[in-house]
């Protein structure tokens, strides 16, 4: 029996791991979610304190708690993409729910040192994926083949290895040497009279005469990360806040990718038809994350703010398939058929018949939030309350986000593969600035609210056009020991989205631009 | 979608079991300012009203703390539901999971589950096409002017137009490719295809184009369909 565990061990344990620079910015480049009160301040929350989603942001404003409270986000979103790519404009909508703050807050009170403490225990859906995204376009310039026969030259493997039921190469080179969308034949040229072989694609040929290939791309994201938090905050005789937070990033996290490339010529001989490519995969995981906050209030009406997010370390796994189907057409290379041919595989033949599988850790980068808060007549009688305003000004290191093994002794190949990817990751992202700002005007027991927040370029490369502006505003109600808020906040978000990279040639981008609409309700209690 | 439906359930049940303390009188909010409340000043109503509650409490309830507070009151619990006690449960000694299936009744020999082994190739991407790549080609590759390593893939170079430049307009004149025309030999579309191909096929193994050899790999060769019939 030992002898068994023990082979299955050593064959279960030969694992690499990796991943690529995009799921860097999936778990930093998003905006502020939390209560509807908070949302519809633009997520204002590094200084005001006394909402629960203090947590999640400042958990320092905890301690402006003195009661008992225990409240439900739910909230539900409406998804609009316009999208350019190549050239060629396209639209479509998505709606889905998703979860905003919800927990509750207990705070003791010192009746002898006029100090008080609060305890929390919230989950929120910190970051939403999902969406779909459409688009298609002509492109005589290049195609996802080369993108599989670049994989085969860069990687060194050979077309033995590559097909193989345990293949390196099991998700994109492996099924289009399968299929034939890729090949490896003989140099022709004469300059060259040495046995040597070109990797060449079946859509060359159409791509050399300068004609088009249609791509059309729909990529749909599903799922969230969701963040489960303890906070703590102490109340030194209200002018010191001190608070801290221990949170458990929870990752859900779906995709998939279909994409249709297609001869557009009247041409039935030019060796290529049509490949449809699809790539599923999902992650999960968890993770820990702290954050620390102090606000310091010099007057009663004045609130400083100044909150740290550690990274993020999360354990993660995906499971991957990709399915390939590939119409030939004829003559095809030095084929001697005449007939057209359509293969399709799944990436599993090459994965033992099962999702490939990969495990990793990733390291999400630290944030900085710096605010204040001005609130007016900070008094115990609520119908003399009147009004706040907040804003803070966050920083995000994007291009500190790492990834390595979770092995305890990684490979030569493994360290090298993520040295590489953090160095890229560091070259494609920088760190940005994001600004939020909101305020309230409470009439008795009914307030109204506005905000407004601002994300910035992620990107380094000033061509790659990324940023996320909201617009929000909303009504609360608070009257006999009960609060119901509504909110409604509108994206505008532009991003850039890339089916596929070539080292040998320029990329081609589509440009999104997405609308969100969020409509956000909370209920709360007080006791 | 389970795990939405389970917090929501969670969630009513938890709001809707409560009951706030606040309905007379102001609600606080704490982003402005909220009074302290303190235990001591609990209301003689309510504790009142906990003593009727504890007068209420049936026998059984009082069991079930005695039981929690004082072990010989656990050995009254019924002794047929114990799980270790089960006619059934075979194991009356230790009971270690080793892992197998074992029936002596249909099995003379223990029956291994194993899982098959999972191919852990990871989401890789070749990250030679981003910026931020150094290779050593490309740090042998030195900027003139500030003598710096160039990456390998320079920064801002995209492509996202159909429309050729001018130079390449003359190429496709001069070249006289007309679109559309049919490739009518396999040679043709080969030396086509392969003019500006700079994708050439070395690979670290020992292994040649041909699919009948061996693999280095774990698992075993997948064989190429044909690529079609006559």
């Amino acid at each position: 029996m030992y002898k068994h565990l023990l082979i299955i061990c050593l064959l279960t344990s030969n694992l690499i791991y990796a991943q690529a620079p995009e799921d860097a910015m999936r778990y930093s480049f998003y905006p502020q979610h939390g209560t509807a009160r908070n949302v519809a301040i633009g997520g204002a929350m590094g200084s005001l304190g006394g909402d629960i989603n203090a947590t999640f942001v400042n958990p320092a404003g905890l301690g402006l708690y003195k009661t008992k409270e225990i409240v439900f986000t739910p909230a539900f979103a409406l998804n609009s993409n316009k999208i350019n790519f190549r050239e060629t404009a396209s639209k479509n909508k998505t709606n889905n729910f998703n979860l905003g703050t919800t927990g509750f807050v207990w705070a003791y009170n010192n009746r002898y040192n006029k100090s008080s403490s609060a305890v929390s225990l919230a989950i929120t859906q910190t970051a939403d994926f999902n969406n779909t995204i459409k688009y298609s376009g002509l492109n005589n310039y290049s195609s996802i083949a080369e993108q599989f026969a670049e994989e085969i030259k860069y990687s060194g493997v050979s077309v033995n290895d590559a097909l193989n039921t345990n293949s390196s190469v099991p998700y994109g080179a492996a099924p289009a040497l399968f299929t034939y969308l890729v090949d490896v034949v003989k140099n022709p040229s004469p300059t060259n009279p040495n046995d040597s072989f070109l990797i060449v694609t079946a859509t060359d040929d159409i791509l050399s005469k300068h004609q088009a290939l249609k791509q059309d791309v729909t990529k749909t994201t599903k799922g969230g990360m969701y963040e489960l938090a303890l906070g703590f905050a102490h109340n030194f005789q209200d002018k010191w806040l001190f608070g801290g937070t221990i949170s458990m990033p929870i990752i859900n996290y779906n995709s998939k990718m279909n994409f249709v490339e297609s001869d557009t010529s009247s041409n039935t001989t030019n060796g290529f038809k049509m490949a449809q490519y699809t790539d599923d995969f999902k992650t999960t995981g968890i993770g820990l994350n702290g954050k620390f906050g102090v606000i310091y209030r010099p007057k009663e009406y004045i609130r400083i703010g100044l909150a740290l997010h550690t990274p993020m370390f999360m354990y993660l796994k995906d499971e991957r398939t990709t399915n390939l189907t590939t119409h030939l057409e004829r003559p095809y290379w030095n084929s001697p058929y005449s007939t057209d041919t359509v293969i399709t595989i799944s990436s599993q033949t090459f994965t033992n018949n099962q999702p490939g599988q990969s495990k990793y850790v990733q390291m999400s980068p630290f944030k900085a939030i710096l605010s204040a808060s001005y609130v007016f007549r900070e008094i115990e009688d609520v119908k003399r309350q009147k009004a706040f305003i907040t804003a803070d000004i966050e920083y995000v290191h994007h291009r500190g986000s790492r990834f390595s093994s979770d092995a305890e002794t990684p490979t030569a190949d493994d360290k090298a593969y993520y040295k590489q990817l953090n160095s890229v990751v560091k070259g494609t992202y920088k760190g940005n600035f994001n600004f939020r700002v909101g305020g309230e005007l409470k009439f008795n027991i009914i307030m109204a609210r506005l905000g407004f927040a601002y994300y910035g370029n992620p990107y380094k490369d000033p061509e790659l056009k990324a940023n996320k502006m909201i617009v929000s505003g909303g009504l609360g109600y608070r009257n006999k020991g009960v609060f119901v808020d509504l909110t409604y906040a509108h994206s505008f978000n532009k991003d850039v989205d890339f089916a596929y990279r070539l080292v040998s040639k320029d990329d081609t981008f589509a440009t999104v631009k997405n609308q969100r609409g969020n409509i956000v309700a909370t209920v709360g209690f007080k006791f | 979608m389970n795990t939405k439906l389970l917090l929501l359930a969670f969630s009513v049940a938890a709001i809707s079991s409560c009951s706030t303390a606040y309905k007379s009188g102001q609600t606080p909010d704490d982003v402005y300012y909220s009074p302290a409340k303190f235990e001591e000043n609990k209301d003689k109503d309510d504790k009142d009203e906990d003593k009727n509650d504890q007068a209420l409490q049936t026998s059984e309830d009082r069991r079930v703390r005695q039981t929690v507070r004082d072990r010989r009151w656990r050995d009254l619990d019924d002794y047929d539901y114990t799980y270790n006690n089960s006619p059934y449960n075979h194991c009356n000694c230790n009971c270690n999971n080793y892992g197998y299936y074992y029936n002596p009744k249909y099995y003379p020999t223990p029956i291994y589950t194993t899982t098959p082994v999972k191919n852990t190739t990871p989401r890789k991407v070749n990250l030679n096409a981003y910026q931020g790549y150094s290779t050593a080609t490309a740090n042998s590759v030195k900027n003139p002017k500030s003598n710096a390593p160039a990456w390998a893939k320079p920064a801002s170079k995209y492509n996202n137009s159909n429309k050729t430049s001018f130079g390449s307009k003359l190429v496709k004149i001069f070249t006289n490719k007309t679109s559309n025309t049919p490739s009518t030999s396999s040679n043709e579309n080969s030396s086509s295809s392969s003019s500006s191909n700079n994708r050439t096929y070395t690979p670290s193994s020992s292994s040649s184009s041909s699919s009948s050899s061996s693999s280095s790999s774990s698992g075993t060769t997948v064989t190429r369909p044909s690529r079609g019939g006559n």
